[in-house]
């Protein structure tokens, strides 16, 4: 009996093993082909020097095939370290890009949402697997301090995923067909307001007791982002994009007064302060997204801003 | 861990071994939440005190009140924590349609992991006791270990301690190819969840979630997924218990048998869940079948056959009891009694059927008449399907209304590649090998490095591919 179980002990032994190497080495191998590709995919058109960056706000409410010579990579559930990360890149190949404009929403910089966003299982999985290969040493820490168990699970499938981009980055040219999971335009249909505002109703009580804490995570990555930008001499604006009123009301002073602090402590950058926008509610998908009909009416509005340059007027208005 | 001190330091002798899967089997239960565990171990602790005491009584009429006292025991425990609110909602809506208007209940009790499992373990023992088809075990550590056993305490397969005691009982030898069979079926058990059911679930969840939004091919696909998923997750469930206690020296038996490929419903009820359909079978549709014929007249009743009208009534009960069992909503119900419709009109045309064959001369297996009746069997159940996944009767009815327009014959406006390439290669593989106990039962593969290779690309797949964190479906259960 003890013969078979050691070898049965042996073999798990042996299979695990080489089930580490086989790993290893799968992920050593695409992660220097990706990096090889990685200049020549993120290499964007010369027209676009406009950049949207940031979370499923600004995700949903920039068509960019409407705001003349630029790109959304807004992607949900991003949090700023991303953001970062994906900017950086994307600077470092595209010399013409002029303009960032990134997500800055009253909720963005809260430690309730950094949890979320950065730390939180299915977020950690979705977000390492698409963007581990772009992530330093630092970065990888940071997540795998905090949750070492999904960041595994990303780490694993980023294996998958980099051999896919690495493959159609030697099928095509076009960095739009190779980094279609790197954000873009999501064109939402139709309209669940009324559906969402009873859900936020039903929740008000549990949400309501809480004192809002900054997330010093998002901050940290949002004042970096702010640094890389003025590094290579790109113009950021931080941008609050359109919210329906009953969300706006919701929005407590501890929250604006974090936010704000937040905005003041980058005084280089301009702001577009956004979320009392004119809309009608058909132009809403849910509190804080706009369906197709509202980014089509805002993204026309954005563009005759970008190209009449107001954009410090409004910055006024705003605050 | 407990695998290596169950055969290394456990292993002298059988109330070692015997201690130590209790003590496994409580940590595992305790560690979801242990408030629970003490429910666990009192429930089973009653369960074998009353078996000991039916089992040395000879006075009927003494047996019979100690099984109806632990009948009310489990049950009602198990009515408490799983229908508690479903009876008090049902019953504050019924006033309100008589005119009496009181307010919704606010009590939420949770429920507790596996309850409907061990309760339905601990039942079997003590009819079996109270029957004489087992003799009550006078060893506490053995009927305790029968009762919460933790590869199958969450949910199932339900296997009688009739069948597992006897192998708790004697002491476990380490057996080699147990033990690869064993891990074998695990890490199929956690292909199907992982990379199956886990990569279906976001899409049927979408779709299900605004069916209102999609056409209805997208619908149709929508339940083809879930008819995997459902699959997928709870037979990889199975499989990951099966061989979990295979590496522990134990034999559980199959819960699935390839469900999908049966001819008719009947079949497919023998290959489902089979031992929850089993346990139905023998401790509720055959005491009541016995029971009504002992109490019904010979002769037609209202124009239908004796023997046609107590299996009807039997039905009836069985599988409302089946639907309750799953969970306190109307739309469970309505699924079992759907499938009990189907039963019975499957079982009345039996007769018909075999006459129409014989007269027309077609061949029962012919190929053609397989296929269709396959198909058929598949349609019926995908329709059942969506009583089951829908968050209440009317949303079924919308959802099977919104399957039913011109734009069926459209192409659906999902097309999730991955869900897709998992689906096809899951039934492919369950269709090469539905000879053996699970798919990837691959002796027959000579070469051991073929072999090796296809577990490598099972797990390159999990952990490359695998689907996000879902829970198994039926620990709801």
């Amino acid at each position: 009996m003890r013969t078979d179980l050691r070898r049965f002990l042996g073999k798990c032994l042996l299979f695990g093993v080489l089930m580490v190497l086989l790993i290893s080495l799968l992920f050593k191998i695409s992660d220097f082909a990706i990096k090889q590709k990685m200049p020549q995919f993120f290499k964007i058109s010369n027209d676009i020097n406009i950049v949207f960056a940031g979370d499923s706000n600004v995700e949903c409410s920039i068509n960019d095939s409407i705001v003349k010579g630029s790109l959304n990579i807004a992607q949900s559930g991003e949090a700023y370290l991303y953001s970062y990360v994906k900017l950086r890149e994307l600077l470092d190949c595209n010399k013409q890009i002029k303009t960032v404009f990134i997500g800055f929403s009253f909720h963005e910089i809260l430690k309730e949402k950094e949890d979320l966003l950065l730390f939180q299982d299915s977020y950690i999985i979705e977000k390492i697997k698409l963007y581990n290969y772009l992530l330093n040493k630092t970065e990888k820490g940071l997540i795998f301090k905090n949750n070492h168990l999904a960041y595994l699970k990303g780490f694993l499938q980023s294996i998958f995923n980099n051999v896919v981009v690495f493959a159609k980055s030697c099928a095509s040219t076009d960095s739009r067909s190779i980094l279609v999971d790197f954000g873009g335009y999501l064109y939402l249909y139709g309209n669940k307001l009324k559906e969402d505002i009873r859900l936020q109703e039903n929740t008000k009580q549990e949400s309501s007791g809480k004192s809002p804490e900054k997330g010093l995570q998002q901050e940290k990555y949002l004042k970096m982002i702010s640094q890389l930008c003025r590094q290579k001499s790109v113009r950021l604006i931080l941008l609050n994009t359109p919210k329906h009123s009953y969300y706006s009301n919701r929005i407590t002073k501890e929250i604006k007064d974090n936010w704000l602090s937040v905005r003041n402590s980058l005084p280089q950058d301009s702001l577009m302060e956004l979320s009392s926008f004119p809309l009608s509610d058909s132009c809403y998908y849910d509190i804080t997204h706009l369906n197709c009909i509202g980014a089509n009416l805002f993204s026309k509005y954005l563009n005759e801003q970008i190209y009449f340059d107001k954009t410090d007027a409004l910055e006024k208005d705003g605050d | 861990m407990v695998f290596l001190t169950y055969w290394f330091v456990a292993n002298r002798n059988l109330r070692q071994q015997n201690i130590l899967l209790l003590l496994a089997s409580y940590v595992f239960y305790g560690w979801w939440d242990y408030r629970f565990l003490l429910l666990l171990v009192s429930i089973t602790i009653i369960n074998y005190l009353v078996g000991i005491w039916i089992d040395s009584d000879n006075n009927h009429k003494r047996r019979k009140i100690l099984l109806i006292f632990d009948l009310i025991i489990n049950i009602g425990v198990l009515c408490i924590f799983k229908y508690f609110n479903f009876f008090v909602d049902s019953f504050i809506d019924f006033l309100s349609i008589i005119g009496y208007t009181l307010p919704k209940s606010t009590t939420q009790i949770i429920l507790p992991l596996g309850i409907s499992f061990y309760t339905f373990l601990s039942l079997s023992y003590i009819i079996d006791i109270y029957k004489k088809n087992l003799q009550a075990n006078r060893n506490p550590v053995e009927v305790l270990l029968s009762l919460s056993f933790f590869p199958i305490i969450l949910a199932g397969p339900i296997q009688r301690p009739s069948s597992l005691l006897p192998q708790i009982a004697q002491k476990r030898y380490f057996n080699y190819d147990k033990a690869v069979d064993g891990i074998r079926q695990i890490l199929w058990g956690l292909f199907v969840k992982v990379a199956v059911a886990d990569n279906l679930a976001p899409e049927v969840d979408k779709i299900f979630q605004n069916y209102a939004d999609f056409n209805s091919s997208t619908l149709f696909l929508g339940i083809v997924f879930y008819t995997i998923q459902i699959y997928s997750d709870f037979s990889g469930y199975s499989n990951i218990a099966i061989g979990t206690a295979k590496l522990f020296g134990f034999n559980l038996m199959q819960n699935f048998a390839y469900p999908y490929f049966s001819r008719d419903i009947t079949e497919f009820w023998k290959r489902w869940h089979i031992s929850l359909t089993t346990w139905f079978r023998d401790y509720v549709f055959l005491p009541i079948s016995f029971s009504i014929s002992y109490r019904m007249r010979n002769g037609n009743i209202f124009g239908i056959k004796r023997d046609h009208l107590i299996y009807i009534s039997a039905s009836i009960i069985t599988w409302f009891l089946t639907g309750l069992w799953h969970g306190p909503s109307y739309s469970f119900i309505l699924w079992g009694l759907i499938n009990g419709f189907f039963l019975i009109i499957y079982h009345l045309q039996l007769k018909q059927r075999k006459k129409l064959f014989k007269k027309f001369g077609i061949n029962n297996n012919n190929i053609i008449i397989v296929c269709v009746e396959t198909f058929i069997t598949l349609c019926i159940i995908m329709l059942c399907w969506i009583f089951f996944r829908a968050d209440n009767i009317q949303e079924a009815l919308f959802y099977i209304d919104g399957m039913l327009t011109r734009s069926f014959f459209s192409l659906p406006e999902l097309m999730p590649v991955k869900a897709i390439f998992f689906s096809v290669i899951f039934i492919f593989s369950e269709w090469i090998q539905r000879e053996k106990e699970f798919a990837l039962q691959i002796d027959r593969v000579s070469l051991p490095a073929l072999r090796w290779l296809i577990y490598i690309g099972c797990i390159c797949l999990i952990l490359f591919l695998g689907g996000g964190n879902q829970k198994f479906i039926y620990f709801q259960f």
